[in-house]
């Protein structure tokens, strides 16, 4: 009597651990960012633009006020590799490597650090990785606000090197560590800095020039220029 | 009666392991806070934001650690790091994923740099 008791309390706890274990193993805001569209993308699309109409109709009030255009939702937050993109939607795949589907709108902000505001759909290439920010209307479908391609490398460099000609309000050429010439176009807009220091700008100064990655081949315009101080070595 | 002892405590111990998370959530951070680069006599140690951080608030500020005379760029700004070793510099944010990128080079040509993703979601 007392084994058997034994056996059923132990077959018991089993069951409360496995089903707590099981609770706890499950990622909630994946299961949120997984849910699968049951209809194609297109349709979901249409459907949600007719509902969108209609909400907007009744909340244009609200929304001139407090700028929010999207106001309803869980908010979601993605990031990943882009897989695919049309007009309509967009497939992002996770860390995890399962492929969320995101839906676009009218609506959606596209930015891409390179192309600034004049970033449109077209300009996103399966393989970016990016950052969309979503909300998850009532039947599960996610809406992307914002659609932000994270670069996989900075669009700004960092030129190192001594000045060997220097045309006031015009360009910079420098040698740099490598050997190789660089000439920058210089604008009202170009840093000179420190501002202490901006008058012994000339050539032979060591410099650091800040610059848009050249993508073109066309001569980048300097941003900023920091002029090192001179390294004295003590006696 | 050992037996069944024995089973149990492996079972338990099966369903233990079980509870640790096996999926990894798509948003978590992958740069925890300080995120430190080098490059020769270069090191660069950013305190905050962190990646993948959610703010509210429409401004965040980056805050950080480098050798005095690096010269940094922050999106749009440039600095040079002063002597005290610490830097930091407002961004403004728009709402959504905001990428803040840092660059950061020395007198002798040494370069790291930094992309870091923040949600504003005011």
């Amino acid at each position: 009597m007392n084994k058997r008791w034994m056996i059923y309390t132990l077959v018991l706890l089993l069951v409360v651990f496995f089903g707590a274990s099981q609770a706890l193993a499950s990622p909630v805001d994946v299961t949120v960012a997984k849910k699968t569209p049951g209809k194609t993308p297109g349709a979901q699309a249409t459907e949600r633009a007719i509902e969108r109409a209609a909400d907007q109709a009744d909340d244009d009030d609200n929304e001139e006020n407090n700028g929010n255009g999207n106001s309803k939702g869980k908010p979601v937050n993605i990031k990943g590799i882009l897989v695919s993109v049309d007009a309509e939607s967009l497939e992002i795949k996770l860390s995890d490597d399962s492929i969320v589907t995101v839906m676009i709108t009218e609506e959606t902000r596209i930015q891409i650090p390179t192309l600034g505001k004049d970033a449109a759909i077209e300009n996103l290439v399966p393989g970016v990785q990016v950052g969309v920010q979503a909300r998850e209307d009532e039947d599960g479908l996610l809406i992307a606000k914002s659609i932000t391609v994270i670069p996989g490398k900075t669009t700004k460099v960092h030129r190192i090197g001594i000045v060997t000609e220097y045309l006031e309000g015009d360009s910079i050429t420098i040698e740099a560590k490598d050997g190789e010439s660089y000439t920058f176009a210089i604008t009202e807009d170009t840093k000179i800095l420190p501002a202490s220091r901006a008058d012994g700008l000339e050539e032979g100064v060591r410099v650091t020039i800040i610059a848009p990655r050249d993508v073109t081949g066309g001569e980048p315009t300097a941003k900023g220029i920091v002029i090192h101080p001179t390294k004295t070595t003590e006696p | 009666m050992r037996k069944t002892i024995l089973l149990g405590m492996v079972l338990l111990s099966i369903s233990v392991a079980c509870a640790v998370p096996t999926t990894q959530n798509p948003t978590a951070t992958l740069h925890p806070t300080p995120w430190e680069e080098a490059a020769g006599a270069l090191w660069v140690r950013i305190l905050s934001p962190a990646d993948n951080e959610i703010v509210t608030a429409r401004s965040v500020e980056v805050q950080g650690e480098a050798p005095a005379d690096t010269v940094l760029s922050i999106n749009d700004e440039i600095l040079v790091v002063s002597a005290d070793q610490a830097f930091s510099l407002p961004v403004e944010l728009e709402e959504g994923v905001n990428v803040i990128e840092i660059v950061a080079s020395d007198y002798d040509g040494n370069e790291v740099f930094f992309i870091i993703t923040v949600t504003c979601q005011p």
